[in-house]
């Protein structure tokens, strides 16, 4: 069982890594290249951890699917500078890309804390097993994606039309400005 | 170093080779009755074509599509674990594209197969299987053979 719980951290780095390409998609410039990096990275480490049959880089990994959480915060407390808004940096998608991110985050840290991994491949369930581990897998990391990618500014225009789009400002409070 | 060993497993007992067949049939199964509900009443590239099973939107171009893949999964499934492992990985890989760049061509002129947001959900739970089978699956044959 244990290959096929590597399979579904695998399927929650690339569900999370879409996401982030998605949101990158329509990003404000100064945070388009961050998450299109960190998408792109979730992907090539998921498909490594696939082929490899271990958890490649467990460290910088784990750091890494931390990051997005922290690039999610400072967008929002930065909004107003960034020109961050609710469509542009939607909290949907980020939401259940950080959701998948802390899965892989915390199967890693259990992944240290046992300590050194065998090269050598795990030994693999039963082929019906190993399916419908695949198959569960799969429709949970889609199940949730999905949604998350309707919510996209590009998913959006594409589902409602170019006139779905308009802008709505993140209510930060800033102290003693009363809003608008 | 031999192919042959590679191919060795039987179906019963290598998850590639069980996955590709399995989705090639059922896909199959889909072409056929997507030719019978499209029947003459869509066109070849229409935007928007007849409900498969009231969920799946699908055309002709679509089904085409769906028996090319079906046949394509079907007969590596039945062949050997390294002919499901490339079908798995290139169609895999394909569905992954098409879930992703489909979803974005929705009610725009360029949604030549029809798609719709299950088909979106049908397409990408196929990639993530078929690409898990093909690169997570079978390891032990792999290591056998080298």
């Amino acid at each position: 069982m244990k290959s096929v719980a590597r399979i579904w951290i695998a399927f929650a780095a690339i569900g999370a890594g879409l996401l982030h390409l998605a949101v990158a998609a329509a990003a404000p410039v100064s945070l388009m290249v961050l998450l299109a990096l960190l998408g792109a990275a979730e992907l090539v480490w998921a498909g490594a951890t696939l082929l490899l049959s271990r958890f490649p880089l467990r460290a910088v990994a784990l750091t890494g699917s931390l990051l997005a959480l922290v690039l999610w915060a400072g967008a929002v407390l930065g909004s107003r500078n960034l020109g961050v808004t609710v469509d542009n940096f939607p909290p949907v998608p980020l939401a259940i890309a950080s959701l998948l991110d802390i899965i892989v985050a915390v199967s890693l840290a259990v992944s240290l804390r046992r300590g050194s991994q065998s090269t050598a491949p795990a030994p693999e369930p039963g082929p019906w097993t190993m399916i419908a581990g695949l198959a569960i897998g799969a429709v949970l990391m889609v199940g949730l994606t999905l949604p998350g990618l309707s919510q996209t500014q590009a998913g959006i225009a594409a589902l409602n039309g170019p006139h779905a789009h308009h802008t709505t400002e993140y209510d930060i409070p800033d102290g003693g400005h009363t809003g608008h | 170093m031999s192919t042959a060993v590679n191919s060795k497993p039987a179906l019963s007992r290598s998850p590639n080779r069980l996955v590709a067949t399995i989705f090639g049939a059922v896909y199959l199964v889909v072409a056929l009755l997507g030719f019978i509900v499209a029947g003459g009443g869509v066109g070849f590239l229409d935007t928007e074509g007849p409900l498969l099973l009231g969920i799946f939107q699908i055309n002709h171009l679509h089904n085409v599509a769906h028996l090319l893949i079906g046949a394509a999964l079907l007969i590596a499934g039945l062949s050997s674990v390294s002919a499901a492992k490339g079908a798995n990985s290139v169609v895999g890989i394909v569905y992954l594209l098409l879930g992703i760049v489909g979803f974005f061509l929705v009610g725009t002129d360029a949604n030549i197969l029809a798609l719709n947001t299950p088909d979106h959900f049908l397409h990408l739970v196929t990639a993530i299987v078929l690409l898990g089978a093909a690169f997570g699956a079978d390891k032990s044959t792999r290591a056998a053979v080298a």
